[in-house]
C-alpha cells in the first residue's frame, strides 16, 4: 500500500513539474502572443530559423520568440530575444540590424508593403531584452514587448 | 487463330496494367523523406514555400524537418550562379552574405535543389540562362561532389504577366525554357523536376487561384500544389525504380561544417 502511495506521489510530482514547465518554458513567446494583436495569424519560427535566417547562435540568448506572417510580401515579423549577457546583447543587436538591412535590400523594388514596414521598423533594446517588430497592426507593439512583466 | 490472338492480347494487356494498378502508393512521410538532408535554394517563391512549410510545422514538427530551405527574395539565376558575393541580392545565411556554393559547402547536403529564374527573367534570355544553369551544376559538383544537383522547373505565370512585365508571349517562351532546362540537366548529369504542369490551368497559364498577386507568385493553394507536384515526382522516381525509401538513411547524415 505504502509503495502504491509513494508511486502515486511520484507521478503527481512529475505531472506538476511538467505542467509548470509548460507554462514557464516560453515566457517571451507567451508575452509576444499576448501582446501582438495579430497573434492568431502568426507562425512560430524555430530556433534553427534564428540561427539560419538571422544568424544568432543559441549561446547568445536565453529565451526568444520569432513570429512571422504567412504572406511574405507583407513582411510581418516579430522577433524578441533575451540576451545571455551584455556582450551577447551587442551581438544580437548587430545581427538583427544586419538582418533588417538585408531584408530591406531584398524587398526594395519588389515587395512595397514589406519594404515600407521594414523602413519604419527599428531594433530596440532595454538591457538584455531586444526587439525587432515589423509591420505590426499596433504601433505600440515594440514598446509593449520591451516592458518586462 | 483469332481466339489465340485475343488470348495473347489479353495477357499482354493484363501484364501491362496490373503493375500500374498495384504500384505501391507511398505514404506522404515516406515520399518527403526523399528531401532529407537536402538543401533547396530559391527566390521569393521559395521564401513563400518555406513559410508554407513553416505553417505546416506548427502542427507537425517533423514535416520536412531534415530539409534546409534557403531563399533569397529578388535573387536572379545569374546572381546566384556567381562564385563571389556582391551586389544587393544574395543569399543570407547564419548572419552573413554567402554564395550558394558557400552555403552548400557548410551544410554538405545529399541533394541540392535550385528553383531560380523569375527575376532574370530567364525566358527572354534562354541561352544565357542555360549557361548559368551549367555553371551552377559544375560549380556545385566541385563544391559538394557527392551531392545530386536537381533543378526545379520554372513555375508558370498568369496571363497578366505580359502586361505587368512588358513582355510578349512569356509563358510560351517559358515552356521552351523548361524543355531546354530538362535537356541541359540531363546533358550535365543533373536531375530535372517538372512542377510546372501541376500549376497550370487548361489555358496553359498559372492557375489564378494558385497566385497571390495574379501574376507569378504563389498563393497558399499554389504552394500546396507545388508540394504535391514534388511528392508526385518522388512517387514517379519510386515507380521507375530510380529511388527507394530509406536510401538516404543508409549512410549517416554529414555534420554541418563551420569552414568557410
Amino acid at each position: 500500500m505504502a509503495k502504491r502511495i509513494l508511486a502515486l506521489l511520484i507521478l503527481m510530482c512529475l505531472a506538476v513539474t511538467s505542467c509548470s514547465a509548460d507554462t514557464t518554458s516560453d515566457p517571451l513567446l507567451e508575452k509576444a502572443l499576448r501582446i501582438s494583436k495579430d497573434s492568431t495569424e502568426l507562425i512560430k519560427m524555430s530556433e534553427d530559423d534564428i540561427i539560419d535566417i538571422i544568424g544568432i547562435e543559441p549561446e547568445y540568448f536565453t529565451d526568444y520568440a520569432y513570429l512571422t506572417g504567412k504572406d511574405t510580401s507583407v513582411g510581418r515579423e516579430l522577433i524578441i530575444l533575451r540576451a545571455t549577457d551584455e556582450d551577447a546583447a551587442k551581438l544580437v543587436v548587430s545581427r538583427l540590424e544586419s538582418y533588417r538591412e538585408q531584408r530591406m535590400r531584398c524587398t526594395r523594388n519588389y515587395y512595397a508593403l514589406a519594404y515600407r514596414a521594414l523602413s519604419e521598423s527599428e531594433v530596440l533594446q532595454d538591457s538584455l531584452l531586444i526587439v525587432l517588430s515589423v509591420g505590426s497592426p499596433d504601433p505600440k507593439e515594440p514598446q509593449l514587448l520591451l516592458q518586462e512583466g | 487463330m483469332k481466339h489465340l490472338v485475343r488470348v495473347i492480347a489479353f495477357f499482354l494487356l493484363f501484364s501491362f496494367i496490373v503493375p500500374f494498378a498495384y504500384a505501391e502508393k507511398l505514404d506522404d512521410k515516406v515520399l518527403l523523406s526523399y528531401f532529407d538532408d537536402s538543401l533547396i535554394f530559391g527566390d521569393s517563391r521559395m521564401e513563400s514555400f518555406k513559410r508554407f512549410v513553416d505553417g505546416i510545422r506548427q502542427t507537425d514538427e517533423s514535416f520536412l524537418d531534415k530539409t534546409k530551405i534557403v531563399p533569397a527574395g529578388s535573387i536572379s539565376l545569374y546572381a546566384a550562379s556567381r562564385t563571389y558575393p556582391s551586389g544587393d541580392f544574395l543569399f543570407y545565411y547564419h548572419g552573413r552574405q554567402l554564395t550558394m556554393y558557400g552555403i552548400a559547402d557548410r551544410i554538405q547536403p545529399r541533394k541540392v535543389f535550385v528553383m531560380l529564374g523569375l527575376n532574370d527573367p530567364v525566358a527572354v534570355k534562354i541561352d544565357k540562362a542555360l549557361s548559368w544553369v551549367e555553371d551552377i551544376i559544375h560549380k556545385m559538383n566541385e563544391t559538394v561532389p557527392d551531392a545530386e544537383v536537381c533543378f526545379i522547373s520554372e513555375t508558370p505565370v498568369t496571363e497578366n504577366f505580359d502586361s505587368e512585365k512588358k513582355v510578349e508571349g512569356y509563358q510560351v517562351s517559358l515552356d521552351e525554357y523548361n524543355k531546354r532546362l530538362k535537356e541541359t540537366c540531363e546533358k550535365n548529369g543533373a536531375r530535372f523536376v517538372d512542377i510546372a504542369h501541376a500549376l497550370k490551368g487548361e489555358d496553359n497559364f498559372l492557375k489564378l487561384d494558385y497566385s497571390n498577386d495574379k501574376v507569378c507568385h504563389l498563393s497558399e493553394e499554389g504552394n500546396a500544389a507545388l508540394l504535391q507536384a514534388l511528392k508526385d515526382y518522388v512517387q514517379e522516381q519510386y515507380d521507375l525504380g530510380l529511388w527507394s525509401p530509406g536510401a538516404a538513411e543508409t549512410e549517416p547524415a554529414p555534420a554541418e561544417t563551420t569552414a568557410e
